[in-house]
């Protein structure tokens, strides 16, 4: 007998913040590189070691997507190549919806990818969705793991992803192209052509991906009643009404007018249309609740590089242009269909930023960087019924670094980097960070390593001026971090070995979630503090044997993310615990063999159970997540004809057809097969 | 080598996901209070429990643990007839009806759009109120057949019911301030009733008189001037014969009324309780607010005891309070996630 404010706002909120995704902001490039992919799936043996320390990056864990996992992950977004090849955990709401990261147990605006310059997280939301970006638009992904992301910008509490293309200048013209058909209706193509010569490039890419979408699936969740004997019938049902539509191209020029100078010039568009699935505990009318966002983003960004003696000049200026829409409606019959949530919005970024390495000598270097960004987001929700409710707000960052390189000598190198972030004209407090490397056998693969920083992540604009909720007020999220690692990388009689394993641990301040407040919407409040710690251990090895040549690379995780807030009565049994739907164990393990013309890969992903509360509570099964095994299987087969090489494969997802549920009660696809054909020219 | 190789044979060694297990026994008393626990919109975590008065037994998560199946997203509301209890989950578009003795599901009342609360004209005829549907279906109770709607036109959002002789008046809540009134004999639409901004909760007292609180909209809804009301119907006239204004800061919810029907209590931070012939709120409220955070309220009719939740914070299982009539703390327990209803049995 009472009445309920909250569901309703709850609601939209969620809707808000489930959906919209990406966007916006800096800095720089690597153009002089020129280690393509090649879309060749024999392992050559290459050898990727090298125990000279880097001391710019001493201390720093940074990881690399090799490039054979590129290249298996080629058609599929994002989420699936770091969820199969890295430490960060995916929270994923389904085929083609939204998926969202963890990195070192933070929360998803607290990752950060930057892609050739451009950061993609939404100024508006702080996160980006994985699932948008196509793994076919990068060509080199590496993580630079908790404070190691500082060289780049602050506010990765967790981590940056950096996504970097790059041309190859030996180049005249060549090409790719893959075209793919999968369970469900899904439909893969890729395009690729590359022309140029030493002095000009251009690489352009487009892709068109679309799926159905419409899994069958047997609901247990829901059930009959069988009339004659009173037993459970689980309805066979289909993920309706989530079908993905995604398209883009990419165009790069590259240009090398003079010795030492580069010049390149990127443009990105995308398009994607999709929806959330709905719970499988669903049973509204067919027509009701139907969901659909589509997202379009313009990424034009411009780079040059100019090498003078004993130093490198860097300026890169580019865009990141968001527009959102979403729409929830139900058609009733009759009747006018009800717009439940109809809401658009903009967020747009443009930076420009200014970079100089200057190399006093092969041991001591100064690495300058200063940029200024500005984000701006519309964001306009109108209920049905409702008076629109909207906000438009800008930001401006200014932010400057210093980092200070020295090598002691061929095993020890340090270095330290200093910060300061202007945010709408007020100060940050500084951020240092300091690195230290040590190879203690000079010829050995063999290194300590170590990095301990602060580090700020800005509420976003959402956090701050969102309708109704947003509280202009909070606080930025304090980060002090310590990480403590050491490897090996080298070569064990013929085997090419390489393991690293990094302990971490965090102290964040003032960490942001948002909870139902008294007056019935959902606000962002503080917490007062949450730790974070773990370890990250990554092995590979790969070689031959005989004729067969393997290749092995291995993640596993443990993250502790523990609630350091003050409770809110004596009630609350949320403090110690572990922050919802972080895992504490993950694993991964991508393995991949060829012989001959021939090649297999099996991918396998583990992750420990997860809690959507915040007590942990295990007293009902409703609240937790269960732990699930993945397996994945790729055959393949070269094939040449007429002197045209082209690759055929076989995808076999969900191998073994578990039943598992990534978020509560979302569906996931049983066993599913795509089959694709990649041609090189 | 081999132990890398064979190490991904490992798989499906756990069990299974989203299948729960029914095995525990529950007994179900056949005096007290369910409590409807909502759980998080999106999460599907609802779920029902029990507690009895008279032994301060609780019994949390029963749905589930009777029937093996999940309760759904966002248990809205739940009333009893016959035997048979009704539980509408919101966002699942559903209404699951439940053998009230032995807790078994028996059937269920689907294709809805956004269902809130459940009224029943007679044993054949039951009406179920809807958020976005703008309209109200009209359902067959032991058939769980949906038999025809009852059209809103302008009104998206219906919630609350309140049945006097053959006239069901109704709040519209979300962006509107109307009641309507529809003739149950024939479910048409037959007057609406201006009232204060965003209706909710409605209650009769022992007058036969409508009392509907208006929850004003919310603070920073850009809409602007709120004035949260609480305001009383004669049902004869169908006008507003008393408004009590409360201050625009102030955000009321969950209207009730004790079980003698004399007195009405909401919370708007603490509980506020005013008697039906009183002519001013007063300055403070019955039971202060203190460190909770109230998130529901509910009277028992048989002889008045306060029961109060707070949801903590919203992501963990909620705290339910029960008071005395006089306001004298009598018991408190743990129960599901944003607990927000009461059904009494």
């Amino acid at each position: 007998m009472s009445n309920n404010p909250p569901i309703f706002y709850l609601r939209k909120l969620n809707h808000q913040l489930f959906f919209k995704v990406l966007i916006v902001v800096l800095m720089n490039t690597e153009v002089a590189k020129s280690q393509h992919i090649t879309d060749t799936l024999r392992i050559k043996t290459i050898e990727v070691f090298t125990n000279k320390i880097v001391k710019e990056d001493a201390g720093k864990t940074i990881s690399k997507i090799d490039s054979i996992s590129m290249i298996k992950a080629l058609i599929s977004s994002l989420s699936e190549l770091i969820a199969q090849n890295t430490t960060i955990f995916i929270k994923d709401y389904g085929r083609g919806a939204m998926a969202t990261a963890s990195f070192r147990g933070t929360a998803p605006s607290h990752t950060q990818v930057i892609w050739n310059g451009i950061n993609l997280n939404s100024p508006m939301l702080g996160m980006v969705d994985f699932s948008t970006i196509p793994v076919y638009f990068t060509d080199n992904v590496s993580l630079l793991h908790g404070s190691g992301s500082l060289s780049e910008s602050s506010g990765a509490l967790g981590g940056t992803i950096k996504l970097e293309n790059s041309a190859n200048w030996q180049n005249k013209f060549s090409g790719r192209l893959v075209t793919g058909i999968g369970s469900y209706g899904t439909q893969d193509e890729f395009f690729q052509v590359n022309g140029g010569n030493r002095i000009f490039q251009s690489q352009s890419r487009a892709f068109y991906n679309y799926s159905d979408n419409d899994f069958p699936f047997v609901n247990k969740l829901i059930a009959n009643i069988d009339p004659q004997t009173g037993a459970y019938l689980y309805p066979t049902q289909r993920n309706e009404n989530s079908q993905y539509k995604n398209y883009g191209f990419l165009q790069e020029f590259y240009f090398h007018p003079s010795e030492r100078s580069f010049l390149t010039l990127r443009y990105w568009y995308q398009s994607n249309d999709r929806s959330l699935p709905r719970l499988l505990t669903n049973e509204t009318a067919v027509n009701a609740n139907i969901n659909r966002q589509s997202d379009k983003a313009h990424r034009p960004v411009l780079e040059w590089k100019f090498y003078v003696t004993k130093g490198t000049l860097n300026v890169t200026l580019g865009s990141n242009i968001e527009l959102t829409t979403y729409q929830l409606k139900t058609i009733v019959s009759g009747a006018a269909d009800q717009i439940v949530t109809n809401s658009h919005s903009r967020s747009a970024t443009y930076f420009i930023k200014a970079g100089y390495n200057y190399q006093f000598s092969d041991n001591l270097s100064l690495i300058t960087n200063a940029n200024i960004t500005t984000n701006s987001v519309y964001s306009n929700n109108s209920p049905q019924n409702g008076i629109s409710q909207e906000y438009d707000r800008q930001r401006k960052e200014h932010s400057a670094s210093v980092q200070l390189s020295k090598s002691f000598n061929n095993q020890l190198s340090a270095n330290l980097l200093v910060r300061e972030d202007l945010i709408n004209g007020r100060a940050t407090p500084i951020i240092p960070s300091a690195g230290i490397e040590y190879h203690p056998f000079a010829d050995k693969g063999y290194f300590l390593k170590g990095n301990l920083a602060r580090n700020y992540h800005q509420p976003t604009l959402n956090d701050l001026y969102y309708i109704p909720g947003g509280n202009p007020l909070l606080k930025a999220e304090e980060g002090l971090m310590a990480d403590l690692g050491n490897g090996y990388s080298g070569k064990i009689g013929k085997v090419n070995f390489h393991a690293d394993l990094n302990g971490y641990c965090s102290g964040i301040n003032n960490w942001i979630i948002w909870l139902p407040a008294p007056q019935g919407y959902w606000e962002p409040y503080n917490m007062k503090r949450v730790n974070t710690g773990g370890i990250e251990l990554n092995i590979g090895v790969n070689g031959k044997l005989h004729r067969v040549s393997y290749h092995l690379n291995g993640n596993y995780t443990y993250s502790r993310s523990i609630n350091r807030d003050d409770p809110r009565n004596w009630a609350d049994e949320s403090i110690g615990k572990q922050l919802p739907y972080i895992p504490r164990h993950s694993a991964n393990i991508l393995w991949n063999l060829s012989f001959a013309d021939f090649h297999f890969t099996w991918s396998w992903t583990y992750y420990s159970e997860r809690f959507a509360t915040t007590s942990n509570d295990k007293t009902s099964t409703l609240n937790v997540l269960s732990p699930y095994f993945m397996n994945n299987i790729y055959l393949g087969k070269e094939i040449l004809l007429n002197k045209s090489k082209f690759d055929l494969e076989l995808k076999i997802l969900n191998l073994f057809s578990e039943e598992y549920q990534t978020v509560l009660q979302y569906p996931m696809p049983q066993r599913n097969f795509s089959l694709l054909i990649r041609y090189n020219f | 080598m081999f132990f890398v190789l064979t190490l991904p044979l490992f798989y499906g060694c756990m069990k299974k996901n989203g299948v729960i297990n029914s095995s525990l026994k529950v007994n179900i008393p056949s005096q007290g209070v369910f409590i409807i626990n909502e759980g998080n919109f999106m999460y599907g975590n609802a779920s029902l429990s029990d507690y009895d008065p008279a032994t301060r037994i609780v019994q949390n998560d029963i749905f589930s643990s009777i029937n093996g199946l999940p309760l759904g997203d966002v248990a809205q509301s739940m009333v009893i007839q016959n035997g048979f209890g009704y539980i509408v989950i919101n966002n699942s578009g559903k209404i699951y009806v439940i053998d009230t003795t032995s807790g078994k599901y028996v059937g269920k009342i689907t294709g809805l759009t956004s269902p809130r609360y459940m009224h029943f004209i007679s044993a054949e005829k039951s009406y179920i109120t809807d958020l976005y549907a703008g309209k109200i279906s009209i359902v067959n109770p032991t058939t769980y057949q949906i038999t025809g709607t009852i059209l809103t036109p302008g009104h998206a959002s219906t919630e609350q019911m309140v049945q006097w002789n053959d006239f069901l008046f109704v709040s519209c809540w979300s962006y509107d301030n109307t009641v309507l009134v529809i003739n149950t004999k024939t479910d048409q639409v037959v007057d609406s009733i201006k009232t204060g901004k965003q209706p909710g909760g409605l209650v009769q007292d022992k007058f036969n008189k409508i009392w509907v609180l208006c929850d004003g909209g919310w603070v920073k809804s850009g809409s602007g001037g709120r004035i949260p009301m609480l305001q009383r119907i004669d049902p004869s006239t169908r006008t507003i014969d008393e408004n009590f204004s409360l201050t625009s800061d102030a955000n009321p919810s969950r209207l009730a009324i004790n079980g003698t029907g004399d007195s009405i209590l909401f919370i708007n931070a603490g509980i506020w309780k005013l008697g039906v012939n009183q002519t001013s709120l007063g300055d403070h409220p019955f039971l202060i607010a203190g460190t909770h955070l109230y998130y529901s309220l509910a009277v028992d009719p048989l002889n008045s005891e306060l029961y109060l939740s707070d949801a903590i914070d919203y992501q963990q299982d909620g705290i339910i309070y029960r008071y005395s009539s006089l306001g004298v703390k009598i018991d408190s327990f743990k129960v599901g996630i944003i607990p927000g209803s009461f059904c009494f049995k």
